[in-house]
C-alpha cells in the first residue's frame, strides 16, 4: 500500500532544491531521487517542475552548473550552490523554520484549547 | 552570461537541455528496469513521471528569461517574410512613411544644425551666456561694455569665471612686403577679440603652442599675439609645424603666432567659423574706438561664464543683478533701468533667433508632423485593408492557441519593421534635402558654418519617430485583427460586410482625418506661396538692375578712418565714375536687406530734452556717400542729396525716410530743415532730404523709420561699393575696370564679395524661397497621400459591396445610379474632412498671420482654390472605383463570395 502523497506547498520546491544541492554538486535525476528518499516518499516531487525550477535558479545566479562525467562515464549537468545561493538558502530556511513553528504552535493551541 | 549571451548560445543551450533531459530519462528507465519493469514499460513510466519532454523544455525556455527576445527574433523574421511577400504594399507604405519621416528628419536636422548642436567645448551645456535687458520693456541684447564686464567679473560671487569676446574681421597678409603675389594674397578673415581667460572658460587647449597669458590681458596695444584656427593654419600656412613664434600681418600690424587651436574649435558663435583669436587689448587695431576700455555705453562684448559648483542659474542671476543695481546707481546714464538675464549658450541662441524664424521653424515642424500623421493614417488604412485579407491566417493562429497579445505583438513588430524601412528611406531623403539646402544657400561674404546634414543626434530621434510611427499606425489594425470572430473566420465568412462594419467605420474616420489634415497643410502651403509671391513683388525701395557690389576696407591696411573718407573714397568714386559704362557709383556701410544692421538713438528733436535712460526711440541708419540714392534708384521726394561738401567741417546734415518725417514731424512738408540729434553730446543734424520708404532689414517688415548719415561726416573705412552700369552696359567689363582702379590706388587692398546686387539680395530671398519650395512639396505630398487614402478606401469598399451592387443592378438600377451611390458615399467623407480641415486652418490663422505678407491669413483665394482642388481630386478618387463597380455583371456579382 502506498501512503498518500502530499503536494508540495507553493514556493518550497526552490528551497528543497537549494538544500539538496548544498550537500555537494549533483545532477537533476539525483536531486529528484534524493528529494523523494529524504521525504520518505511522503512528498510528491513533480519531476516536470524540477527542471524549469533548476533553470530558473541557475538564471537567478543561485545555482551554477558544470558538465562532468558521472561514475558510469556519462556526461551529466552537475548543479552546485553559488555564494548567493547559499545566502538565499539560509534566509529561506530560517524563514521556513519560523513559519512552521508558528503554524505548529497555532495548531497545538487549537487542539488543547477550544 | 547575460541574456544576450544566452541568446547567442541558444543552439548550444537547446542541445544541453535535450541532453540533460535524456540523461534523466535514461537513468530513470534503468532504475525502473532494475525494479523489474520491462524496458518498454520502464521507458513509458519514466516519460510519464517527467511529464512530456516537450512541455518541460518549453517551461525551461521560459525560465531562462530570454523568451521575449526569442519571440521578437521570430516575429522579426516572420515580419520580414510577410513584407517581402507583398512587395506592392510594402513599397507604397514604405514610400509614404519615408516621405513623412524624411521631411521631419530634414527639418529637425536643419533646426539642429542651427540651434541645437552644442559648441565643441568642454561641458558645453554648462556654458552660461549673460544678456543685458531693459527692465521696462523686457528687450534683451547680448553686448556688454568692457568696463561693465570688468565690474561684473570682479564683483559677482557666483561665477567661477567670466570671459568676454567679440567678432572682428581682419585683412591678413603673411609677409612684410605685403605684395599682391599669389602666395601672399590679401584676404579678409574672421576672428575674435577675447579676454585672457577665454580659452580656459571655453575649456579648449591649443594643439600647438599656448593660449593667452594674463599679462597679455592688461595693457592696450602692448602684446600683438595671435592664436590661429586649425583650418587657417592648414590652409594658409600649410600646417607649418614651426608656425609658433612666426609673424603674420593682421590689418597691416605684425602679430606673433603663439598657438593653434584644435580642428573642431571654431570660436564662441555657433553660426560663424572663426580663423583667429587675439587679446581684446588689441581692439584698436581692429577698428574699435580708443575709448572702448572706459566708455560704458560702448557695448562691444559678448560674455560667457561658468557657475561655481552647486549654484543654480537663478541664484547666479540674483547675484549678478545685485552688481547691476550697484552699477546703475554709480553710472545711471548707461546702466539705469537694466538687468541681467542668464541663459545657457544653447538656449541663448534661441533668444538671438528672430521672431520670424522662430515662428517659421515652429510652423515647419507643425506642418511636417501633420504630413507624418497623414502618412500614418494612410498606412493604417492599408494595414486595415490587409488585416481583413489576413483574417484567416490570424484566425487559424488564434485557433491553435496563440494568445491575443502574441498576435498583436507580432503585427506591431511588422508595423515597426515597415516604419523602420520607411525611416531608412526617409534618412536618405533627409540627406538629399540637406544637400539641396546647402547648395541653394546664397553666397555670403562671411564664413557661415552651415551644416544641415543629419547626425547621430538626429538619427536617434529619427529612430524614436519611426518606432512611434510604427506603433501609431499599427496598433489599431493589430487590435482589431486580433479580435477576429474565430468561427466566422475559419468558415471564410469574415470578409462579408456585416462583419467588417467596425473596420469600415475606422477606415472612414481615417479617411476623414486624412482629408482634414491635407486641407490644413494645403491651406498653409497655399497661403505661403501666395504670400511669397507678394514678397517677390514687394518694392524694396531700391533697384538692383545693372548693379555690382563689392566690399572694401582700407582700414585693413592701417589707413585711418578719417584719412580714408577724406581722401581715398572721393578719389576712388571719381575714378570709377570716369570709367566707360559706369552710370554712378556710391558707398554704403551695409547693403539694405543684408545681414548687418546699425542703429542709434535716442532720437531727440531740437529743443527737447533727452528721454530717461534706455527709453527713447532708436533708428536704424546707413552711412552713405553722395549719389547713393541715385545709384540704387531710390527716389528723393524732397530736399537734396548729400554732396562732397557735407564733410566733417560742414554743418551736420541727415536724410530721413518718409516714415521718419511722418512719425516725428507729422508729415514730409514739416520735416525738411528741422534738426534733431542722437544721444547727449552728439551734434544737432539738419534734415536736408527725404527719401521714399523702403525695406531695410527684411522684406517682411512693416514701415520702419530710417536715417541716412553722410559717411564723410561719420568717418568709416569698411564699406560696400555700389557701381551702377549704364543701361545695356557690360557689367563684367565694368567690374573689371573697377577692380583695376582699386588696384591702382592700392594694390594691397583686398576686394571681397564681388557680386551682382541681385546675388547680394539672394540671401534676403533665400528663406522665402526655401519656405515656398517646402510649402509646395508638403502641399503636393499631402494631396497625394489624401488622394491615395480616399481612392484605396473607395476601391476596397466597392469590392466589398460587389454583391449589393449586383443586386441593385439586377433590380433595375442604372449605371448612373450606382455611380451616384458610390460617389456620394465617398464625397460625404471628403466633405466632412473638408469642413474639419477648414475649421482647423482657421484656427491656425492666428499663428500664420504674423508671417504672411500682403495677404490676410484668411485669404479667400487660397481657401477657395484649395477646397476646389480637393473636391476635384476627391471626385476623381471616388469616380474611378464607382465606374468599375457599375461595370460589374450582375450575374457574376451575385455569385461573388
Amino acid at each position: 500500500m502506498t501512503p498518500t502523497k502530499s503536494d508540495l506547498p507553493q514556493g518550497t520546491l526552490d528551497l528543497l532544491i537549494l538544500k539538496v544541492v548544498a550537500l555537494g554538486p549533483v545532477h537533476g535525476y539525483a536531486i529528484a531521487q534524493r528529494l523523494e528518499q529524504a521525504s520518505r516518499g511522503v512528498v510528491q516531487v513533480p519531476q516536470g517542475s524540477l527542471y524549469p525550477a533548476l533553470h530558473r535558479l541557475e538564471n537567478r545566479g543561485l545555482l551554477a552548473a558544470d558538465w562532468k562525467a558521472t561514475e558510469t562515464g556519462r556526461e551529466a549537468k552537475f548543479y552546485r550552490l553559488t555564494r548567493k545561493g547559499r545566502a538565499q538558502l539560509e534566509t529561506e530556511a530560517a524563514g521556513w523554520q519560523r513559519l512552521t513553528e508558528a503554524v505548529g504552535l497555532i495548531l497545538k493551541m487549537s487542539e488543547g484549547g477550544a | 552570461m547575460g541574456w544576450w549571451g544566452r541568446l547567442f548560445h541558444r543552439r548550444k543551450s537547446e542541445e544541453e537541455l535535450e541532453k540533460e533531459l535524456r540523461f534523466h530519462l535514461d537513468l530513470h528507465t534503468n532504475d525502473l528496469i532494475a525494479q523489474g519493469y520491462s524496458p518498454e514499460e520502464a521507458r513509458r513510466q519514466a516519460h510519464l513521471a517527467l511529464g512530456g519532454p516537450e512541455q518541460v523544455k518549453e517551461k525551461c525556455r521560459d525560465a531562462r528569461g530570454t523568451r521575449w527576445l526569442e519571440d521578437l527574433l521570430q516575429d522579426v523574421r516572420y515580419g520580414v517574410r510577410i513584407l517581402a511577400k507583398h512587395p506592392g504594399f510594402t513599397t507604397v507604405a514604405a514610400l509614404a512613411l519615408a516621405l513623412g519621416i524624411g521631411v521631419n528628419t530634414a527639418i529637425l536636422s536643419a533646426v539642429h544644425g542651427f540651434v541645437l548642436r552644442p559648441l565643441p567645448v568642454d561641458r558645453p551645456e554648462e556654458l552660461i551666456a549673460p544678456y543685458w535687458g531693459r527692465k521696462t520693456d523686457g528687450q534683451v541684447w547680448g553686448n556688454f561694455s568692457y568696463a561693465n564686464y570688468l565690474d561684473l567679473r570682479e564683483q559677482n560671487k557666483s561665477f567661477s569665471d567670466l570671459c568676454a569676446w567679440m567678432e572682428a574681421s581682419a585683412g591678413i597678409s603673411s609677409g612684410e612686403s605685403r605684395s599682391a603675389g599669389d602666395n601672399e594674397r590679401a584676404e579678409v578673415i574672421w576672428g575674435e577679440l577675447v579676454s585672457g581667460n577665454y580659452f580656459e572658460v571655453m575649456g579648449v587647449k591649443p594643439v600647438l603652442g599656448r593660449a593667452f597669458s594674463p599679462e597679455e590681458d592688461r595693457t592696450p596695444n602692448a602684446h600683438p599675439v595671435v592664436v590661429l584656427s586649425h583650418s587657417l593654419w592648414q590652409r594658409r600656412f600649410e600646417a607649418d609645424p614651426a608656425i609658433v613664434g612666426k609673424m603674420i600681418y593682421l590689418n597691416g600690424v605684425p602679430f606673433t603666432v603663439v598657438g593653434v587651436m584644435p580642428e573642431q574649435f571654431l570660436g564662441g558663435a555657433f553660426y560663424l567659423r572663426k580663423a583667429f583669436w587675439v587679446p581684446l587689448m588689441m581692439a584698436e587695431k581692429f577698428g574699435r574706438r580708443a575709448e572702448w576700455k572706459t566708455d560704458r555705453s560702448y557695448a562691444l562684448f559678448n560674455l560667457y561664464g561658468r557657475l561655481k559648483p552647486g549654484l543654480t542659474m537663478a541664484q547666479a542671476e540674483t547675484d549678478l543683478n545685485l552688481v547691476v543695481e550697484n552699477l546703475a546707481k554709480l553710472y545711471p546714464k548707461e546702466n539705469a533701468d537694466t538687468k541681467i538675464q542668464l541663459t545657457t549658450e544653447l538656449d541663448g541662441r534661441y533668444a538671438d533667433v528672430t521672431q520670424g524664424m522662430r515662428y517659421g521653424g515652429f510652423l515647419a515642424l507643425c506642418v511636417a508632423s501633420l504630413v507624418l500623421l497623414l502618412a500614418c493614417a494612410n498606412v493604417a488604412n492599408l494595414m486595415l485593408a490587409r488585416a481583413v485579407t489576413r483574417a484567416r491566417e490570424i484566425g487559424i493562429r488564434l485557433a491553435i492557441g496563440a494568445s491575443r497579445g502574441r498576435i498583436v505583438r507580432q503585427l506591431l513588430t511588422e508595423s515597426i519593421l515597415l516604419a523602420l524601412l520607411g525611416g531608412a528611406l526617409g534618412w536618405g531623403l533627409a540627406y538629399w534635402g540637406a544637400d539641396v539646402l546647402r547648395v541653394s544657400f546664397p553666397p555670403v561674404p562671411y564664413p557661415i558654418s552651415l551644416d544641415f546634414a543629419p547626425d547621430s543626434y538626429v538619427l536617434k530621434w529619427m529612430l524614436v519617430i519611426s518606432v512611434l510611427t510604427g506603433v501609431s499606425f499599427g496598433l489599431a489594425p493589430a487590435l482589431l485583427a486580433s479580435r477576429a470572430d474565430l468561427v466566422a473566420v475559419i468558415k471564410g465568412m469574415a470578409v462579408s460586410p456585416s462583419h467588417s462594419r467596425r473596420r469600415f467605420n475606422l477606415r472612414s474616420v481615417l479617411v476623414v482625418a486624412q482629408v482634414t489634415i491635407s486641407i490644413v497643410v494645403l491651406i498653409c502651403a497655399g497661403l505661403f506661396i501666395r504670400s511669397l509671391t507678394q514678397v517677390r513683388q514687394t518694392d524694396p525701395g531700391f533697384e538692383t538692375e545693372n548693379l555690382v557690389t563689392m566690399m572694401i576696407n582700407p582700414s585693413l591696411l592701417a589707413y585711418d578712418n578719417l584719412e580714408t573718407t577724406k581722401r581715398f573714397f572721393p578719389e576712388l568714386l571719381r575714378r570709377i565714375e570716369a570709367q566707360p559704362g559706369v552710370r554712378t557709383a556710391a558707398l554704403v556701410n551695409e547693403m539694405p536687406l543684408a545681414v548687418g544692421h546699425y542703429s542709434r538713438g535716442p532720437i531727440v528733436k531740437e529743443g527737447e530734452i533727452d528721454p530717461p535712460a534706455n527709453q527713447g526711440v532708436n533708428a536704424d541708419y546707413s552711412l552713405v556717400t553722395p549719389k547713393y540714392f541715385e545709384t540704387l534708384r531710390t527716389p528723393l521726394v524732397r530736399g537734396r542729396d548729400f554732396t562732397d561738401r557735407d564733410d566733417v567741417d560742414a554743418p551736420p546734415v541727415v536724410i530721413v525716410n518718409q516714415e521718419f518725417a511722418r512719425r516725428f514731424y507729422g508729415g514730409e512738408q514739416h520735416a525738411l530743415g528741422k534738426r534733431f540729434r542722437f544721444e547727449q553730446g552728439s551734434p544737432l543734424m539738419e534734415i536736408v532730404g527725404i527719401v521714399k520708404d523702403g525695406r531695410y532689414r527684411s522684406l517682411y517688415e512693416d514701415r520702419q523709420i530710417y536715417v541716412f548719415l553722410p559717411v564723410y561726416q561719420h568717418p568709416r573705412a569698411g564699406m560696400t561699393l555700389l557701381v551702377s552700369a549704364q543701361t545695356g552696359g557690360d557689367l563684367r567689363a565694368v567690374t573689371e575696370s573697377v577692380r583695376r582702379e582699386i588696384a591702382q590706388m592700392d594694390a594691397r587692398l583686398p576686394v571681397v564679395g564681388v557680386m551682382m546686387a541681385e546675388e547680394n539680395l539672394s540671401l534676403a530671398y533665400w528663406a522665402p524661397n526655401v519656405a515656398a519650395g517646402m510649402a509646395v512639396a508638403l502641399g503636393v505630398l499631402a494631396l497625394v497621400l489624401a488622394t491615395m487614402g480616399l481612392y484605396s478606401v473607395m476601391t476596397y469598399d466597392v469590392s466589398q459591396r460587389t454583391r449589393e451592387i449586383g443586386i441593385r443592378m439586377a433590380l433595375g438600377a442604372r449605371l448612373r445610379d450606382v455611380v451616384r451611390l458610390v460617389v456620394s458615399q465617398g464625397m460625404r467623407m471628403a466633405l466632412i474632412g473638408i469642413a474639419f480641415g477648414l475649421a482647423g486652418a482657421l484656427a491656425m490663422t492666428r499663428v500664420l498671420a504674423s508671417m504672411l505678407l500682403g495677404i490676410g491669413a484668411t485669404d479667400p483665394v487660397t481657401f477657395i482654390s484649395v477646397v476646389v482642388l480637393l473636391v476635384a481630386v476627391a471626385l476623381l478618387a471616388c469616380y474611378i472605383p464607382a465606374r468599375r463597380a457599375a461595370r460589374v455583371d450582375p450575374l457574376i456579382a451575385l455569385r461573388h463570395e
